[in-house]
């Protein structure tokens, strides 16, 4: 029974987050994470115009030239693509002030104690106020005005901001990413 | 005997040949002597983020219908050879890439790369871009390009090996990142030929 209403639970926020991010934007790029998957899926089945990149640093420098050519892409990635794309994040949309969306996993938080993952958890929210990213978590309570923050807040101040998702925020636990082998 | 056209002719022969289309241009000497030779706004000088010349290029032109050019160079390719995937990924019409190779990381020291040994033309088709080709010759670049950009079809790389001898790029870019990134956005926006999709 537990286990059927934290599916529902989170099935419900699948439906909330993607119908407010297909809402807010009219492409996503970016690398895929066992903790956004039913996120990644839900938006996929909605229709969006949605693109797994290998590497996050360039889908972030792709949002740079979307944004340049009047495009509306939001950019999603694990904490440990965070890391990959601290550069392009300091040395190219802070100082061009581009506005890059970024939705962000936070794994090695929370019910993730997985031991490769501790270090970007405990670095992420460090190094986005080092960079002057603003940021807040995607809260179960006000998902949708959560995501929409995102939004205006990128298109009126011009630079980049970005949502976390916690590990337990669609159901993911490590428990379960044994059974899946999802990553 | 085959004397390799300098950095200085290529980038004054793809200038000429862009008037009307957005052009990138990679980290280092390559923006700096771009800018010191023509400063227009269709340009964007990456000065920083080496090895997202391209990365940027393809997010414009898979959200226009205009054709766009990437200034790139062997080591900021190399540095971030992922980059070619976006070819087949976004299979946009227009997106005209083009390495020029002085076999070294000038802005650095002239210190070597590791393209002598890599076959980008190769590279380039088996990452999925629709035609790749070197070009020797300003003639061949100057062909070459304009035909890429009166009929594009589909992402287009061309390898130019050019002469590896150091010459002053000219000063440090005069615009900030921030008006250049608004300055080339102004200009997209009023060009009848770039609408967005």
């Amino acid at each position: 029974v537990t286990r059927s209403i934290v599916a529902g639970c989170a099935h419900s926020l699948v439906d909330v987050v993607a119908t407010a991010l297909i809402e807010s934007w009219v492409d996503f790029a970016g690398t895929p994470c066992g903790i956004l998957a039913p996120l990644l899926d839900g938006l996929t089945e909605r229709g969006a115009s949605l693109t797994y990149i290998h590497r996050e640093d360039i889908a972030v420098a792709f949002a740079v030239g979307a944004h340049l050519a009047g495009g509306h892409l939001c950019v999603f990635m694990q904490n440990s693509g965070f890391g990959q794309s601290v550069n392009v994040l300091a040395s190219l949309v802070e100082p061009c002030r581009a506005p890059v969306p970024m939705i962000v996993s936070m794994r090695g938080t929370g019910a993730d104690t997985t031991p490769e993952n501790r270090g970007m958890g405990r670095t992420t929210i460090p190094v986005l106020q080092a960079l002057g990213i603003p940021f807040r978590r995607l809260s179960a309570e006000h998902p949708t005005a959560d995501i929409t923050w995102l939004s205006s807040q990128t298109r009126n101040t011009g630079g980049p901001a970005a949502v976390l998702v916690e590990p337990e925020y669609f159901g993911w636990s490590s428990q379960r990413e044994h059974q899946t082998m999802s990553f | 005997v085959n004397i390799r056209p300098c950095r200085f002719d290529v980038l004054k022969t793809v200038i000429r040949l862009t008037p009307h289309t957005p052009v990138v241009f990679t980290t280092g000497y390559t923006s700096r002597e771009a800018h010191h030779l023509a400063d227009r706004p269709n340009h964007f000088y990456m000065t920083g983020s080496m090895g997202m010349a391209g990365a940027i290029g393809m997010g414009i032109a898979a959200s226009t219908d205009t054709p766009v050019v990437v200034v790139d160079g062997d080591g900021a390719l190399l540095m971030n050879l992922s980059m070619l995937l976006l070819a087949q990924q976004y299979p946009t019409r227009g997106f005209v890439h083009l390495v020029l190779d002085n076999g070294t990381f000038d802005s650095t020291g002239g210190q070597p790369t590791a393209s002598p040994g890599i076959d980008l033309v190769t590279l380039a088709r088996a990452t999925g871009y629709a035609q790749a080709a070197q070009l020797t010759t300003l003639a061949q670049l100057r062909d070459e390009v304009s035909a890429h950009l009166a009929r594009p079809a589909g992402p287009y790389l061309a390898h130019i090996p050019i002469d590896p001898t150091t010459t002053p790029p000219g000063p440090r870019i005069a615009i900030t990142p921030a008006d250049n990134l608004r300055r080339l956005s102004a200009w997209i926006s009023s060009q009848p030929t770039c609408r967005p999709r």
